[in-house]
C-alpha cells in the first residue's frame, strides 16, 4: 500500500526531492552591504576570480588575462599572463607557480613569468572544458581541481542547469605535471574548492544542489562525501578561508520560484531551450540586462519608477560569511535594484575582503575591521 | 527577422489541435457553474431524479399513477414538517420538536372533528393555532430568552411527547369509536383535485408562498441575516428575538398543517405519530443543501431533500425491507450531509478560485524585430529618453492623458481622482474631479464635457466646471454565459462618435484592476467593446470575447473605430457606419507588443501605445496552457511570467494603421508602462499606468497647431 502510494505520489504532488527556497532571513537578511562598498581597481571586463600571490600581491583573472593589481586602490594593473581563452578559475601555487583553468581548454600550469610548464586537456579521456576552481594540496603540493560539467564549456553553464546535468567532478593534478585522477566524478556543477585541515579534506560547493559538501580526502566509501550546509537560497560559486576561521562563500545568482519551476516543467524547457536565445531564458544570470526580451516576473513591475528591491531577482549579488562549523553568520547583499550583482568570488587579501562581481564588471573591498569583527 | 529572437511555433496541424483541445475548457465552465447559487441544489435534485428512476426500474406499479398519488400524500404531510425544520435551521437554529407538535397537533385536529364534531373549518384553524401555540413557546426560549435551540427545542420535545402520550392513553378508544364523518374532511384526506391529492396542493401553495417571503420579503431577508450572522445582524438594526420567536411560530404551524392532514387521512392517533420526524426532516433538509450553520437555505432545497427521504424510506419498505433498514439508511444519509455540509462550505470558493483561472493554447507567431538597429518600424532607439517630465512625484498612474482646448493637461490617477496641470510648464496642480475606481481612458465631447472610463464603475463625465455625473454602468447580458455580465467593470478607453455616440472598451469581464495581467496569461479573451447611445440612454455591446479590449480611437473620416486587443497583439476596425457597418476587422496584426491606448496624430495617422513587449520565453509559455497553469497554481503573482511591462514603445502608425516608426526609452528608465500618448500643439505627451510622471516630447514637421479637440469638434471655442 505505502509502495502504491509512493508510486502515484509524484502524479499527485510535486516530487519530493523539491526543496522549498530558503527565505532571506536570519544571517541572511537582505541588506545594501556590497552595493555601500568603495570600488576598487582599474576598469575590467567580466573580472572572474581573485587570488593571492605567493608575493603577496593580487591577481584577478578578467577574460583571456591574468592581472597583478597593485598601488592605492589597487589602480596599477600588470598582464602577468595572457592566454588564448577566458581565464575561468586560479591558484597560485607556494613556489610561484599559477594553475589556470581555461574555458574549453583544460588546466594549465605557468611558471611565474607567464610561460606554459605543463597542460592538462583531458582526463579519463573526457575533455576538461569547465574547470571551475583550483586549489594547491598544502601536503603534497599539486593541486585539486573542480570541472563544473564534462559536457559544457564554463561559458555555457546554464545549459547545464537547464538540462539538469550531473556532469561535474573533483580530481587532483600532482605537482610535476603528470598524470591526474579522478577523485570523485557525477558531481552537479562543483563550482568551489577549498582546502581544510592541512589538506585532509576538502569544501566544495555544489551549485546546482545549492549545496556545501566535504569530501574526505582518502577516504574510498561512500561516506568520504557529507552535506555541510544544505539548501542555500542561491546557486554557490566560489569559496575561500576566512581569517580566524570561516568561510567566504560567494552566490552567484538567486534561486527564483520561477526558475524551480521552469526546472521542474520539462517540456517547457526542452521548448525554451530550442526556441529561445539562452541570453533570454528564463534562468539565473549574473547581471540582468532589463532588454526589452528578457523575461519579466510579476514582482519586477516598475511602480512609480522604482524597481522593487525585492522583485524575484534574475541576478543579485550576495556574499555569506560562514563560522569555523560553516554555519551562515552574516551576509552581504546587492539586492535587485543594487550594482554588485554576480559575485563569482569573495577573497581576503591584505586584511580587506574583495569581492569579485562578474555581472557588473567591478572589485570592490570590503573593510576586514567593520564586518569580519562579527564573524 | 533574426531566428534567435522569433521561435519557431509547431507544425501549423499541431497548433490547430492544440487551439481545438484547449478552445473550451470545463474546468471554467466548472468554475462559473459552482459560483452560481442554483446548482447547489442541483446535485441532490439529480439524485432524486435518479432515485425515482432507479425504484421504478425495481419495484413494480411504482411508476403507476396510483402509487404516485399514495405517495404524493404521505409526501406533502412530510413535506411541510421538512419546510418547518429547513426554516428553522435557516435562522441559525434547530427545532428537534417538529415531530411531537406535529403528533399533538394531529390529537388536536381528531379531538375537534371526532370528540368535538367541530366544523371542519374551525378545526383547521383550531389545529394550526395550536401549532403556533407550542412553536410560540419554542419561539420564547429560543427567540426571547436565547436559550440555545438545542436543548430547548429537545425539552418541548420531551414534554410534548409526554403529553401526547397522555392525551392519547385517555382519549384515542373514544377517538376510534367515534362516527363523526364529513365530506369536506374526506376530501382533505382522501381526495384531491385534477388527480393529485390535496395535501399536495397545499403544500404547493405553502412552499410558493414560503419561497416567495423567504427570498423576495424583509421577514425572509431578516432571517437569512440572522441565520448567517446573529451578531451582524442585530448590528444591522434587526430584531433577532421579534424574527426567532416569529420563525418558531411559523415552524410549528407548519408542523400542525401537515398533521391537518394526516389526521384527515387517517383518523386515528397512535403512539408512534410523528416519532422519527425529527430525525428524518434533519436528514432531508441537510442533504437538500440547508446548511447547520444557518443563514444559508431555500424551500426548494427543503422539499427536494424531502423527496430524497421520502423516496428512499418509501422505496426500501416497497421492496419489502423492514424499517429498521429505513433508519440505518437516513442515519447514514444524514452522517454524509453533514460531511458534505461541512466540507463543501468550507472548500467551496477555494475550488471555484482555484479552477477560475484556465489558460488557452495562443500561437502569437514569429516575433517582429525591435532590436536596435534592425532596421523595422519597431527598431529600438532612445528618442524618449530626454522626455521633459511633467508633474513629477505629483501624480501616481496617469494611466490616459488629454488636454483642452486651453491646452491644460488632463489626467487619472490611482487614487480615482482626474488632476488638471495648466500654467506655462504645468507647475500649476488642481484636483479637477473626484470620480473613484480607477479613471482610464479619457475624452472630450463636444461640450467640453470629460468623458471618463473609470474602470470598475463604469462611464462618467464630467462637466467643465468639475461635476462628475454618471453616463453608464452596464450593458447587455450576453447569451450563453454563465455568468450575469452585464455590469461594467474593466472600462478601459472611450472615444465619441461626432453623432455623440459614446464607444468605450472593457478590458475583461474577468478579472479586475490588480489582476488585469492574468487575462493575458489565460489568453482567452473576455473583453469588450460597448457602445453607448446618450440620445437613448441605451448601452449595447458591439464586440464581444476581445482578448482585453483596450484602445479606442474614432479614425478621422469618422466611420469606424480603432480599438486594440491588448493580449492578441492587434489592433481591430470596427466599422461604425458606411457600407461596411456593423463589421470587424483587423486592422494590424503580429505587434511586438501589447498594445494599449490609440489616438489621433495630426498627420491624420495614429499613435499607438505599446505597454508591454513581448518576450520570446512569453511566447513560448503562451504556447504551452499546462505550464501556465501549473505556473499560476503553484507561485505566487509577483513570481508569474508576465511580458515586458518594463519596456514599452510608442509607434507611429500611418493613415492605413501601417507601422511608420516607433519611440523607445529603453529599458523604461522614466517610463515604464507606457500606456497612452496625446498629440497637442506639436508636442506628444506620455502617460503610463504605474508611472509617477508625465512625459513630453517636442515633436518635428507636424502641424504645431493641431489639437485632438479640434481634430474632433473643428476649431471653435466653448462658450465661456
Amino acid at each position: 500500500m505505502a509502495g502504491a502510494l509512493d508510486m502515484v505520489r509524484p502524479l499527485r504532488f510535486a516530487p519530493r526531492r523539491q526543496r522549498a527556497i530558503p527565505t532571506l532571513d536570519g544571517a541572511y537578511l537582505p541588506n545594501d552591504r556590497l552595493d555601500a562598498l568603495p570600488i576598487v581597481g582599474p576598469d575590467l571586463v567580466c573580472p572572474d576570480d581573485v587570488a593571492v600571490g605567493t608575493d603577496g600581491t593580487l591577481l584577478v583573472s578578467t577574460q583571456n588575462r591574468l592581472l597583478r593589481l597593485s598601488g592605492p586602490e589597487l589602480r596599477d594593473q600588470a598582464v602577468v599572463a595572457a592566454v588564448d581563452r577566458p581565464i575561468t578559475a586560479l591558484a597560485p601555487l607556494a613556489d610561484g607557480r599559477l594553475a589556470i583553468g581555461l574555458n574549453g581548454g583544460g588546466l594549465r600550469l605557468l611558471r611565474s613569468d607567464g610561460t606554459v610548464e605543463a597542460a592538462l586537456a583531458q582526463l579519463g579521456g573526457a575533455s576538461l572544458r569547465c574547470v571551475t576552481a583550483i586549489v594547491e594540496d598544502p601536503a603534497r603540493g599539486g593541486v585539486f581541481f573542480a570541472v563544473g560539467t564534462l559536457r559544457h564549456d564554463a561559458e555555457d553553464w546554464v545549459w547545464d542547469l537547464m538540462e539538469r546535468n550531473s556532469a561535474g567532478l573533483l580530481g587532483y593534478w600532482p605537482p610535476d605535471g603528470g598524470r591526474a585522477e579522478v577523485l570523485l566524478d557525477g558531481l552537479p556543477y562543483p563550482n568551489g574548492l577549498e582546502v581544510e585541515a592541512g589538506g585532509e579534506s576538502l569544501l566544495f560547493t555544489q551549485g546546482w544542489t545549492h549545496s556545501l559538501m566535504r569530501y574526505r580526502i582518502g577516504a574510498k566509501s561512500s561516506a568520504a562525501v557529507e552535506t555541510v550546509i544544505d539548501n542555500l537560497p542561491g546557486y554557490p560559486a566560489r569559496i575561500a578561508p576566512a581569517a580566524g576561521g570561516g568561510h567566504w562563500l560567494a552566490i552567484f545568482a538567486m534561486r527564483t520560484q520561477l526558475i524551480e519551476l521552469v526546472l521542474r516543467e520539462t517540456r517547457f524547457r526542452q521548448e525554451m531551450m530550442r526556441a529561445v536565445d539562452p541570453e533570454l531564458w528564463v534562468r539565473p544570470s549574473l547581471r540582468a540586462t532589463g532588454s526589452h526580451l528578457e523575461p519579466l516576473q510579476g514582482g519586477g513591475i516598475k511602480k512609480l519608477g522604482i524597481r522593487k528591491p525585492w522583485a524575484p531577482p534574475r541576478s543579485y549579488g550576495l556574499v555569506v560569511r560562514l563560522d569555523a562549523e560553516a554555519e551562515p553568520v552574516f551576509s552581504m547583499h546587492s539586492r535587485v535594484d543594487g550594482h554588485c550583482h554576480g559575485v563569482t568570488a569573495a577573497r581576503e587579501a591584505g586584511g580587506r575582503l574583495i569581492v569579485v562581481s562578474k555581472g557588473d564588471g567591478r572589485l570592490c573591498a570590503c573593510d576586514l575591521d567593520n564586518t569580519g569583527g562579527r564573524a | 527577422m533574426s531566428s534567435t529572437i522569433s521561435p519557431s511555433p509547431p507544425t501549423p496541424f499541431a497548433a490547430r489541435l492544440k487551439q481545438v483541445q484547449y478552445f473550451w475548457s470545463p474546468r471554467q465552465t466548472f468554475a462559473d457553474l459552482f459560483a452560481k447559487t442554483w446548482m447547489e441544489p442541483a446535485i441532490p435534485f439529480t439524485v432524486l431524479v435518479a432515485l425515482l428512476l432507479v425504484f421504478s426500474t425495481i419495484v413494480p406499479n411504482y411508476a403507476s399513477a396510483y402509487n404516485a398519488g399514495s405517495m404524493g400524500r404521505e409526501f406533502a404531510e412530510f413535506g411541510f414538517v421538512a419546510i418547518a425544520m429547513g426554516l428553522s435551521l435557516i435562522s441559525g437554529g434547530i427545532d428537534l420538536s417538529v415531530g411531537s407538535i406535529f403528533a399533538l397537533a394531529d390529537f388536536v385536529a381528531l379531538m375537534g372533528f371526532s370528540i368535538w364534531n367541530l366544523p371542519v373549518p374551525l378545526v383547521i384553524v383550531l389545529t394550526v393555532l395550536s401549532g403556533a401555540l407550542l412553536g410560540a413557546v419554542n419561539g420564547f426560549f429560543v427567540g426571547i430568552l436565547r436559550t440555545r435551540a438545542f436543548l430547548s427545542t429537545l425539552v418541548t420535545l420531551i414534554v410534548y411527547r409526554g403529553a401526547f402520550d397522555l392525551l392519547t392513553l385517555h382519549w384515542s378508544e373514544q377517538m376510534a369509536m367515534s362516527s363523526a364523518s364529513s365530506p369536506l374532511w374526506d376530501a382533505i384526506g382522501n381526495g384531491g383535485i385534477l388527480g393529485i391529492p390535496s395535501d399536495v396542493w397545499g403544500l404547493v401553495v405553502i412552499a410558493l408562498i414560503g419561497h416567495i417571503l423567504l427570498s423576495r420579503s424583509r421577514l425572509g431577508w431578516h432571517l437569512t441575516a440572522v441565520g448567517a450572522s446573529p451578531r451582524s445582524a442585530r448590528h444591522a438594526g434587526i430584531s433577532i428575538r421579534w424574527v426567532l420567536f416569529s420563525i418558531y411560530v411559523v415552524s410549528g404551524m407548519l408542523s400542525a398543517l401537515g398533521a391537518v392532514f394526516f389526521a384527515a387521512r387517517l383518523a386515528s392517533v397512535g403512539s408512534q405519530t410523528g416519532d422519527s420526524l425529527a430525525f428524518e426532516t434533519l436528514a432531508a433538509v441537510m442533504i437538500g443543501g440547508v446548511s447547520l450553520a444557518g443563514g444559508k437555505g431555500t424551500i426548494g432545497r427543503c422539499l427536494i431533500g424531502a423527496g430524497i427521504i421520502f423516496v428512499l424510506g418509501n422505496g426500501l419498505i416497497q421492496m419489502g425491507y423492514p424499517g429498521q433498514v429505513t433508519t440505518a439508511v437516513n442515519g447514514a444519509i444524514l452522517l454524509l450531509a453533514v460531511g458534505i455540509d461541512v466540507k463543501w462550505s468550507k472548500n467551496r470558493g477555494k475550488a471555484i478560485q482555484k479552477s477560475y483561472v484556465n489558460p488557452t493554447y495562443l500561437d502569437y507567431g514569429p516575433l517582429p524585430d525591435a532590436r536596435e538597429g534592425s532596421g523595422t518600424p519597431y527598431a529600438m532607439n532612445d528618442r524618449l529618453r530626454g522626455a521633459e517630465a511633467i508633474a513629477l512625484d505629483q501624480v501616481e498612474g496617469p494611466e490616459d492623458i488629454i488636454l483642452d482646448r486651453e491646452g491644460r493637461l488632463y489626467t487619472g490617477t490611482r487614487q480615482g481622482w482626474i488632476l488638471r496641470f495648466s500654467g506655462p510648464s504645468f507647475k500649476t496642480r488642481e484636483l479637477f474631479a473626484r470620480i473613484g475606481g480607477r479613471p482610464l481612458g479619457l475624452a472630450f465631447d463636444k461640450d467640453d464635457n470629460l468623458i471618463v472610463c473609470a474602470a470598475l464603475m463604469g462611464l462618467y463625465g464630467v462637466k467643465p466646471d468639475g461635476t462628475v455625473f454618471k453616463l453608464t454602468d452596464q450593458t447587455n447580458r450576453s447569451w450563453f454565459k454563465l455568468i450575469d455580465d452585464s455590469r461594467l467593470k474593466l472600462t478601459d478607453d472611450v472615444d465619441i462618435a461626432p453623432d455623440g455616440r459614446i464607444y468605450f472598451s472593457e478590458g475583461t469581464t474577468r478579472f479586475d484592476m490588480h489582476t488585469w495581467p492574468v487575462d493575458g496569461l489565460e489568453g482567452r479573451g473576455s473583453g469588450r467593446l460597448v457602445c453607448y447611445d446618450p440620445a437613448t440612454g441605451k448601452t449595447r455591446t458591439v464586440v464581444h470575447n476581445v482578448r482585453f479590449c483596450n484602445g479606442v480611437c474614432l479614425t478621422h473620416d469618422a466611420q469606424s473605430i480603432l480599438f486594440c486587443e491588448t493580449f492578441g497583439l492587434r489592433l481591430m476596425r470596427y466599422w461604425i457606419d458606411g457600407p461596411r457597418k456593423g463589421k470587424t476587422e483587423v486592422a494590424l496584426d503580429h505587434l511586438p507588443g501589447c498594445p494599449d491606448n490609440i489616438n489621433r496624430a495630426s498627420d491624420g495617422g495614429y499613435w499607438l501605445a505599446l505597454v508591454a513587449m513581448r518576450t520570446p520565453v512569453y511566447d513560448v509559455a503562451m504556447r504551452m496552457p499546462g505550464f501556465r497553469m501549473r505556473m499560476i497554481k503553484q507561485l505566487p503573482i509577483d513570481e508569474w511570467l508576465f511580458p515586458g511591462i518594463n519596456n514599452g514603445c510608442i509607434v507611429k502608425l500611418d493613415a492605413d494603421c501601417q507601422p511608420v516608426e516607433s519611440y523607445w526609452d529603453p529599458g523604461g528608465e522614466s517610463h515604464p508602462s507606457l500606456t497612452s500618448m496625446r498629440e497637442d500643439r506639436g508636442y506628444l505627451y506620455l502617460g503610463g499606468l504605474e508611472n509617477n510622471r508625465i512625459g513630453r516630447i517636442k515633436l518635428t514637421g507636424v502641424d504645431p497647431t493641431w489639437t485632438g479637440c479640434d481634430s474632433y469638434w473643428g476649431k471653435r471655442r466653448a462658450a465661456p
